[in-house]
């Protein structure tokens, strides 16, 4: 019996998940025809992506929930003036936020090489390249983690510098 | 409960509880038994519920259930028919077993002393 040829690129597609690959294949030997074989591997790689991406949902949520939480406190601590309390809640949030985001960086980075790894069988010269562009992509998350503590040491700065400024103009209203 | 932040969706799905449509992949297994594998499940799904499935979305719902302990699988042998790959043979455990009477359970439950739905009533 002679047997048929799948479409070379859908079929490269699956050829990961060997058994979903030779149950489309054995159907397709069946009589079904080529653009069942697309629609079906099609279907599979969008199943395979969404169950990755169902995990990187979690940590974005994870991560707006923190920026929100640190907005509000650091709305709520501007409002009272509460600038040594402030300063300790800054250096506790940056340290959190530093945390959250490397967590997150590198959740989404482990999920991003996965949902490239569940598209297909990568030869090891695309993964070079894949993997360099997965690095290029956390290497700029990172940039943004240091620029916000960039942001936090000039706020650090400021409400010392206010301070002393402060303590200066009340010296000399004494005087 | 910070740490609650970072609990894995994957986590989140081990609750007992199943889709509909994993409830009909639970279903067909129990129908085929021993041959129960992608192909056969997919027909299983479309004969008996009129649907047209997936392969891809089966395999998805397949290893959700296998994470959940609900089904096991197995390698069969690779056939010149498949391009030589092996056919992945799946199977009901003991816990799914009981998940799918415990679920059938509350359903007949839920539906006892429900009155008759007609067409246009919602």
């Amino acid at each position: 019996m002679k047997l048929r040829r799948p479409p070379g690129i859908a079929a490269w597609l699956i050829e990961r998940n060997s058994p979903l690959a030779g149950d489309l294949l054995e159907e397709f030997q069946r009589g079904k025809s080529r653009g069942w074989f697309w629609r079906q591997a099609l279907f599979a790689v969008a199943a395979a992506c969404g169950r990755n991406i169902r995990v990187s949902r979690l940590y974005l949520k994870s991560y707006f929930i923190g920026f929100a939480a640190q907005a509000v406190v650091v709305f709520i601590l501007s409002r009272f003036h509460l600038w040594v309390f402030g300063v300790w809640a800054d250096s506790l949030l940056l340290l959190a936020t530093v945390v959250l985001k490397h967590k997150i960086a590198g959740g989404i980075g482990a999920d991003l090489s996965r949902i490239l790894a569940e598209c297909s069988e990568i030869d090891s010269r695309k993964r070079t390249a894949i993997s360099r562009l997965v690095a290029l992509w956390a290497f700029t998350l990172y940039l943004s983690v240091y620029s916000h503590g960039v942001m936090y040491a000039f706020w650090f700065s400021h409400d010392v510098l206010s301070v002393v400024f402060r303590r200066i103009e009340s010296g000399r209203r004494s005087a | 409960m910070c740490c609650d932040i970072f609990i894995d969706s994957e986590d989140m799905t081990r609750k007992g509880y199943f889709s509909e449509f994993e409830l009909m992949i639970l279903l067909a297994l129990l129908y085929l038994g021993e041959e129960a594998y992608g192909v056969p499940i997919s027909h299983e799904i479309e004969k008996r519920c009129g649907r047209e499935v997936a392969l891809g979305s089966v395999y998805a719902a397949l290893d959700r259930l296998e994470e959940k302990g609900l089904v096991t699988s197995r390698l069969g042998d690779p056939t010149a028919e498949r391009g030589g790959r092996a056919k992945r043979y799946f199977r009901v455990t003991d816990q799914g077993l009981r998940d799918v009477r415990e679920t059938q359970r509350a359903l007949i439950e839920l539906w006892r002393g429900l009155p008759q739905l007609k067409e246009g009533l919602a």
